[in-house]
Parts: structure tokens; C-alpha cells; sequence
């Protein structure tokens, strides 16, 4: 076999056992969302991956431990279930009839927000992608994404990975590239593969996450978009709401001051 | 005899029923740390991980979600999480010693008493790993117990990374064929 790096479908493996770099993470994610029988394969060797945590032999914890264990659940807080999910019907209304029917409205309070700023290029962006809802309101704060290179959140982005549920939808933009959303019920979390996305972001101005929950956008974080292919786990707790992704000054906004295009409709 | 299904007792401890979790952990606990000894070898490093890991079970329990797998599969999945980002984080200058051979598949359960369906379990994964090739087993053992990345292991053994994602996957898809898993 030849060591060609586009041949994705011989990475399977390593993409299973969370062997891969978080770049070569990010790639194979991106070759993996646009192909159904790679999908299927990964699907395949992941339940095989999952097996192999059972094959060593079991130890004996010490009685230490034990007590250790017991004591410090005392009085520890626990995650409330995750947030129970739309009824189908509300989650499949189709979000072009929501953008018809909410667009003027809020438009005009975005205007009127925003002190007269014209509206930005960007609505030549939402006009085009596939699932669009525009938005505004909510009062959360929003913070910076940590840094991608770290390795944790490779684990991290391997594990969400190879979550049981992990769910992929991807988003095609407008100047071209995807966003592609990968998101985890079971484990909380979710991430944004951005791929050749950099052509969309005007000088100055960073993409940014929101989860969009019922009192309102909250930020998920930052994300600049690298030269080819770009990961980023999101803040906080995924819970199954909407995730939307706007363009927004570099360091971000409290809340969103340009129209969003929905990732994910929610699970 | 213990014979609440690990995904009920995990149902309990999402209601903060510290009995439940009692019976949890005396149940799951051998395999955790066995699992996290495999990956880290240090006996007080293992425990601490193992340490986490239940707090985290305590934390998220709520999240499992019994629809999606197993609820020991779901602990041990945490478990092996955790061991690589210790082993990775702790060992960053990569002076880790090369641990090649593959170790000892044989059955250890001298001390351990478990539950017949887990050590089931068990013993079809170490079979399954017997049909693998010498090569394949070396490079997923380095993959998965040892914490190397793909990268890595074509260094240390001196192989084209072509090579190394062949084997990896050649014997992912064996370890799947021979163990029957649905794909």
C-alpha cells in the first residue's frame, strides 16, 4: 500500500483508535461527511474499537480507593438531564418558512440595533445557505475558543467522534467550503469542521458559534477558519438545541449582530 | 447476587441514589482500572484516573443514554479517555520507552470475581485479537493501549505511515469480522 495522504479511506483505522493528529482528525471528519460508505466502515470499526476496552485483564481496586471514590460524591453536584427535545413537529418546520416569515421583522430590528449600520454582505451569505433562520436578542456573555492544537481537545474531538450518537450536518457556504457541524448528545459536546471556509470571512471578522436556546442565543465560541481545514470544540454543554454560526468583529459579540445560518437543526 | 443491569444502576445515579452508585462502582471497578492500568502501568497514577472517571459517572450519569450501548461500555469508554490524556499529557516529551511487545493476553482473574457475561465479553475480545496478525496486534496495541499516535508509531518502528494505517485498519476490519460486530 502506498503512503498517499488523499487516500482517506485507509485512515479509518487510525481515525477509530483516535491515532490521528487533531489536522488529520479534522481532514478525515471532512472525507467522512461526504461519504456514506466511509461512514458505514467507520461505524463498523468503531464498535470494534469499543470492544478493545474489554480484552484486559480486570484489577482489583484498593480499599482506598473505594472510600476515596464514596466520600468525594458526597454532596457533588450532578448535570441535569439533557434538555428534552423539540416535538418533531416544531423540529422539522422547514427554516426557510421560519426566515419568510421572521426576516422583515427582525431585519428592521437588527437596523435599528445596530444604529442604521447597513446591513453587511453577509445577507447575500444567509440568502444563499441551505438552512437559514435569522435572530437576535438573548444576553449571554460569549468567550474565546482554546487554543486547537492542544491535545486534550484532540481527545476530545476524537471521542466526540466516536460517540455513539455522534450526529454530522454539513452546511455548504455561499463563497464556497463547508461547515459541518459534529455533535454529541450522549457526551454534551460538539464541534465545527470548517473546510475552505476562509473565503468567507471579510478582514477583521471572526466566525461565531451560538447554541440557540429558548431565552435566547448563547455563544459557543470562536472560531477562525484556517487555510484548508479547521476544527473547534464549542463551549459549553451541548443539550440537542440549534447551533447557528454568524460572522462577527474579532473577539466576538455578546450577542449575534448579524444573521445566522443554522448548522444544525437540533437533535 | 448483583443482578441489576448496569444501565439501571446508572438510571438510579442520574437520580443521585449513592446506593446505586455503591453497587456501580463495586461492580465496574476491576474492569475501569483494569482497562486504565493497561494504558498507564503506574498503580497510583491508574487509581487516580479511576478516581475521575467515577466522579465523572457520578456527574454525567444523567447523560448516558441506554438506547446508544452498553453502560459498562459507556464507563469504559471514559476510562480510556482519561488514561490517554494522562498518559499523552504526562509523558508530552515522549520519553516513553518503547513497549513493542505485546503483552500477556492470557486470562489474570486470580483475584477478581465478575459478573459470567463480562468475562464473556472479555474472552471473545482476546480471542478475537489472537486472529490477528503479529503486525496488526503491535500496531493497534500502540494505537489504542499505548496512547501513540499514527505518526508516532511509523518513528518508533521505522515504517511509512502508508503502512502504518494499513494495518491499523486491515486489523480493525478483522477484529470486526472475527468478533461479529454489526457494522
Amino acid at each position: 500500500m502506498t503512503d498517499r495522504d488523499d487516500d482517506h479511506s485507509i485512515t479509518s483505522g487510525a481515525y477509530v483508535l483516535g491515532a490521528l493528529s487533531p489536522e488529520e482528525a479534522a481532514e478525515f471528519e471532512a472525507a467522512l461527511s461526504a461519504s456514506p460508505e466511509l461512514q458505514e466502515e467507520v461505524a463498523g470499526l468503531r464498535a470494534a474499537a469499543l470492544a478493545l476496552a474489554h480484552a484486559p485483564s480486570p484489577v482489583q481496586p484498593s480499599a482506598e480507593l473505594r472510600r476515596s471514590v464514596l466520600a468525594a460524591i458526597d454532596g457533588m453536584p450532578q448535570q441535569p438531564p439533557a434538555a428534552t427535545p423539540p416535538p418533531a413537529s416544531a423540529a422539522v418546520t422547514p427554516i426557510a418558512a421560519v426566515l419568510k416569515e421572521t426576516a422583515p421583522r427582525y431585519a428592521e430590528h437588527h437596523v435599528s440595533r445596530r444604529r442604521g449600520r447597513r446591513a453587511r454582505p453577509l445577507l447575500a451569505l444567509v440568502a444563499a445557505a441551505a438552512a437559514v433562520l435569522i435572530f437576535f436578542g438573548g444576553t449571554l456573555v460569549g468567550g474565546i475558543l482554546n487554543g486547537v492544537s492542544d491535545e486534550r481537545t484532540a481527545d476530545q474531538f476524537a471521542a466526540l467522534n466516536a460517540a455513539p450518537d455522534v450526529a454530522r450536518t454539513v452546511t455548504e457556504l455561499p463563497n464556497g467550503g463547508t461547515a459541518a457541524l459534529v455533535a454529541s448528545r450522549s457526551l454534551g459536546m460538539s464541534a465545527v469542521v470548517l473546510n475552505d471556509a476562509s473565503g468567507e470571512l471579510p478582514e477583521g471578522k471572526t466566525f461565531q458559534l451560538w447554541y440557540m436556546e429558548p431565552d435566547g442565543p448563547t455563544s459557543a465560541g470562536l472560531v477562525q477558519p484556517g487555510d484548508s481545514s479547521t476544527y473547534r470544540m464549542l463551549e459549553g454543554d451541548y443539550s440537542g438545541e440549534p447551533v447557528a454560526m454568524t460572522i462577527e468583529p474579532r473577539g466576538g459579540s455578546k450577542t449575534p449582530t448579524a444573521p445566522a445560518m443554522v448548522l444544525a437543526n437540533g437533535a | 447476587m448483583d443482578v441489576q443491569p448496569t444501565e439501571a444502576l446508572l438510571s438510579e445515579v442520574s437520580r443521585g441514589d449513592r446506593e446505586a452508585f455503591t453497587r456501580l462502582y463495586d461492580r465496574t471497578a476491576p474492569r475501569v482500572l483494569g482497562l486504565i492500568r493497561r494504558v498507564l502501568v503506574d498503580p497510583a497514577q491508574s487509581e487516580e484516573v479511576a478516581q475521575e472517571v467515577y466522579l465523572e459517572v457520578w456527574q454525567s450519569a444523567s447523560r448516558f443514554d441506554p438506547n446508544r450501548g452498553s453502560g459498562t461500555t459507556w464507563i469504559l469508554t471514559m476510562a480510556h479517555r482519561r488514561a490517554i490524556d494522562r498518559i499523552r499529557a504526562s509523558q508530552s516529551g515522549r520519553d516513553r520507552d518503547l513497549r513493542v511487545g505485546i503483552r500477556d493476553y492470557s486470562p489474570d482473574y486470580d483475584n477478581v470475581s465478575e459478573q459470567a457475561e463480562i468475562r464473556l465479553e472479555n474472552e471473545r475480545v482476546r480471542q478475537a485479537m489472537q486472529r490477528l496478525t503479529e503486525l496488526q496486534r503491535q500496531a493497534i496495541t500502540l494505537a489504542y493501549y499505548e496512547g501513540f499516535t499514527q505518526s508516532e508509531i511509523a518513528d518508533r518502528l521505522g515504517i511509512p505511515l502508508g503502512t502504518v494505517k494499513t494495518r491499523l485498519r486491515d486489523g480493525m476490519i478483522r477484529l470486526r469480522d472475527e468478533m461479529g460486530v454489526a457494522s
